[in-house]
């Protein structure tokens, strides 16, 4: 018997380490980088390559993108077209809905695609780690008039992609500043009802607001745990929290801690003390706050441009057509114009591997997005057009995409002159839209047939009292402060910029809900001081000051 | 027990069985141990462990953050009252259900008690929102009552206690359901010849459940000492928020706010190497002090 146990265990042992040292021994396969080898580009840049070139690159998964029929992210309108026009290949190496930690993981292996995009941080880091390309000379030949036009006309924007003058990442910019501004968002028959007009005061806006709660129940002001509807409404005191601003001293300071923003906040604890503010809102996250929205518990908040895309469609799903809001301009205190908060905003930058046999392929492709959207109209077709810039389809080109900083604007301005013809009756030749032709339809069909996936359309753009409108006179008159922190975060906002933030969102909580008087916001920005802001405060003046 | 001489001729085979085990701990547990150099760096991904050598200052930044250093004492204290109920709830409620004559009824409150445990705290959470909002079932219950209403998740002082209590609520079942198999394990005959000697049900506990009980009492609290640092980050990160940061943020969810809005993996794994010491810390002089005072051991 004892024997018999030993042979047993021998075995097993024998099998066990045989097993571990199998697993062991697992070569693991080695995967290719980069695309194909050197091909000769043609002489001019929007002639195709005589051999197909494989290009490769990593892109992040978008639930808003419709894929239609058999499209997929390897196999759509864009790509097809890179084939048709360039010969060129363009294949995903990974497409993953958490980008940004499959990203490190592909910068920790080196194992990088083509092309791909980075934000500020990572930029840097690759940089560093000598991971990816110089683009200056591949840009001097290969980017299109309009392209080097972009880097003229933003030159700021794009000499936040250059180490030592020499350009590493293109910037993939912005949609325009008209995103930026903030509102006051009204519900309309509420108003009616109660007969209010347009609120040119913050006592109007209070007065609708605390009228509705009586009569609808609920609460007048929605808020939620992070304090965004605070800081949107502070902008009424001439505060511009989150933005750096230029002091009374000549300096640049953080507009949060301005003393602006103490006024505002003295006021807003007192709303919270008459019960004005959502006395539930330490509790309530983001998306708790815009349930409460949804179920039409409030007519009243201060948001940005795109609350007629979330969350008014499933609030008049739940409500009916009837429970649309309106945006009106922030009332200031003293009467004044209001000043909204432009900041800095680029949504990328486009970098090549070093290893890239082929860039100037890529900078075809780059190209080709710019042409769509701004040379394109009228020596393409519609469809043509429009099928590359529907359904989202241009998410799927994320990390080759340069955006045009007008588009915004200019698609405001057509959009709703489109829109205005068709009200008056007149006939729109929708080809002259190129790609803004779905804008206009789907206001169509708000007004039409009050579908609810128009409606975030028609109060951007289509509406008299549009979100754009509004923003339009502020953008022209540049009635607006712009951030002086204009380029990516400082080495200490970088690593320490939220826990900042935390610090003043937690100590103006206390004051609001009334756990400390209004005077502790001095002891706040003191805290906010030591912990890394007096630094931060530093290296924004060096960087960015005078 | 007499030492047995050390013979490797006749148990050869055990240690050969304990190879393949010590190679994959050797891979998978001590090789990586080598990252933790990057608590020592300012890391960049592109560089891996190459990445610029700062020595202590990762740490130094941390603990220089005016909202680090409380984390430490709320994880203690939250992390010590869910410990020391963790244990008393459960071991109450297993001696008084090994005390029940029905057999049925006991394993039906076994399993009603196990239930909440499978729940995920994110689905808790949200039950637990709805319960405990100023206008939700038990402000309700209490304002029915008389009693002022109790803002359980936005009051700062009261916040630290219903992690505990709804902690220790949802996790007693498991405890329970460990030391009521310790309970069955104790020797039958012992509680005859009490009952002999003329003790009561009160006695017999007393004298015999309770001491027998406390090898396993002791095993389970120096196994979860070497947790002590980690007070329930699912629990928390989902139901906390900026009025209660003051006593709720923990170590794991100060850590959470500053990583992945940021990307510090040197301050993070920082923090984890801070966190492991002092855990290995608290495992060893626990360890020693049970020997040590009641003389239990694991081995």
């Amino acid at each position: 018997m004892r024997k018999l146990q030993k042979g047993f265990c021998t075995a097993m042992a024998a099998l066990m380490a045989a097993t571990t040292l199998a697993g062991c021994m697992t070569k693991p396969t080695t995967t290719q980088n980069t695309g194909s080898a050197k091909v000769e580009a043609p002489e001019d840049i929007w002639a195709p390559y005589d051999e197909t070139v494989v290009v490769t690159t990593m892109g992040e998964e978008n639930s808003g993108t419709e894929f239609q029929g058999d499209d997929d992210y390897g196999n759509n309108p864009w790509y097809r077209a890179y084939k048709e026009r360039f010969n060129i290949d363009l294949q995903n190496k990974w497409i993953s809905n958490d980008y940004s930690t499959k990203l490190n993981l592909a910068i920790a292996d080196r194992d990088i695609a083509d092309v791909f995009y980075v934000d500020s941080a990572r930029l840097t880091t690759l940089y560093e780690a000598g991971l990816i390309m110089n683009l200056e000379d591949v840009f001097e030949r290969y980017a299109s008039d309009t392209l080097k036009q972009y880097r003229k006309d933003y030159a700021d924007t794009w000499e936040t992609g250059e180490f030592d003058g020499q350009l590493y990442g293109m910037p993939q910019m912005n949609y325009g500043i008209i995103d930026q501004f903030q509102y006051i968002w009204i519900r309309q028959d509420w108003m009616k009802e109660c007969g209010f007009d347009e609120p040119k005061t913050m006592d109007d806006v209070i007065k609708i607001a605390t009228t509705f709660a009586e009569k609808y129940g609920g609460y007048a002001l929605p808020e939620c745990q992070t304090l965004e509807n605070f800081y949107r409404i502070a902008l009424a005191w001439g505060a511009h929290p989150g933005i750096w601003v230029k002091q009374a001293d000549g300096t640049i300071g953080y507009g949060t801690i301005q003393p602006e923003m103490k006024e505002a906040l003295a006021q807003y604890t007192e709303w919270y003390k008459e019960g004005i503010v959502n006395p539930n809102f330490t509790t309530l996250n983001w998306d708790k706050m815009m349930q409460g929205m949804i179920n039409g518990e409030c007519g009243v908040i201060p948001f940005a441009q795109w609350f007629g895309y979330n969350p008014l469609p499933d609030l008049i799903k739940n409500q009916g057509p009837e429970a649309i809001f309106y945006p009106y301009e922030i009332p200031t205190i003293d009467g004044s114009p209001i000043k909204g908060s432009v900041t800095f905003n680029n949504n990328g930058y486009v970098v090549i591997s070093k290893d890239c046999q082929n860039p100037e392929a890529i900078m075809k492709i780059v190209n080709f997005y710019v042409y769509t959207v701004n040379d394109a109209v009228g020596k393409e077709s519609n469809e043509y057009l429009s099928s590359l810039h529907s359904f989202n389809y241009p998410n799927v080109v994320r990390g080759t995409r340069i955006i045009n900083p007008m588009n915004d604007y200019n698609q405001f301005i057509q959009v709703k002159a489109a829109y205005d013809a068709w009200a008056r009756g007149e006939e729109v030749d929708t080809s002259e839209l190129g790609t803004n032709v779905s804008k206009f339809e789907s206001c169509v069909n708000w007004n039409t047939s009050q579908d609810p996936n128009g409606v975030g359309d028609w109060l951007q753009q289509g509406n008299d009292r549009s979100a754009y409108g509004i923003a339009k006179k502020y953008v022209d008159e540049k009635q607006y402060v712009q951030d002086e922190k204009w380029g990516p975060d400082t080495p200490t906002l970088q690593a320490a910029g939220s826990t900042l933030n935390d610090i003043l969102i937690e100590g103006f909580t206390k004051i609001i809900i009334g756990e400390k008087p209004i005077d502790y916001f001095d002891e706040v920005v003191q805290q906010w001081r030591t912990a890394g802001g007096d630094k931060a405060t530093q290296e924004i003046n060096e960087t960015y000051g005078d | 027990m007499k030492k047995k001489k050390f013979n490797i001729s006749s148990l050869w085979q055990y240690y050969l069985m304990l190879v393949p085990g010590v190679i994959l701990t050797f891979i998978f547990s001590y090789i990586p141990l080598y990252g933790v150099i990057i608590a020592f760096e300012k890391y960049n991904v592109g560089m891996g462990f190459a990445s610029p050598w700062v020595g202590l200052e990762n740490f130094r930044y941390l603990f220089a953050q005016p909202t680090f250093t409380r984390t430490i004492w709320n994880t203690l204290y939250i992390s010590f009252w869910k410990l020391a109920l963790g244990i008393v709830v459960p071991v109450t409620i297993a001696v008084l259900l090994n005390e029940m004559a029905s057999d049925k009824l006991k394993r039906f409150y076994q399993t009603l008690i196990y239930i909440p445990n499978f729940l995920s705290w994110i689905i808790m959470a949200g039950v637990l929102m709805d319960i405990l909002s100023s206008t939700g079932a038990i402000n309700m219950i209490l304002m029915k009552l008389g009693f002022p209403g109790v803002d359980f998740l936005g009051n700062a002082k009261v916040f630290p206690w219903t992690m505990i209590i709804s902690d220790v609520w949802k996790g007693f079942g498991y405890g329970t359901i460990v030391y009521l198999a310790a309970l069955t394990g104790i020797d039958p005959s012992l509680y005859e010849s009490a009952m002999l000697d003329g003790a009561n049900r009160w006695e017999q506990i007393k004298n015999i459940t309770i001491p027998l009980l406390m090898p396993t009492v002791v095993l389970m609290t120096v196994l979860a000492l070497g947790s002590v640092l980690n007070a329930g980050f699912d629990q928390i990160y989902n139901l906390y928020s900026p009025a209660v940061w003051e006593t709720a943020d923990i170590i794991d969810t100060y850590v959470y706010r500053l990583g992945i809005q940021q990307a510090q993996y040197s301050v993070g794994a920082a923090v984890g190497l801070f966190k492991s010491l002092v855990s290995a810390i608290m495992v060893i002089v626990s360890y020693r002090l049970a020997d040590k005072l009641a003389g239990y051991r694991i081995l």
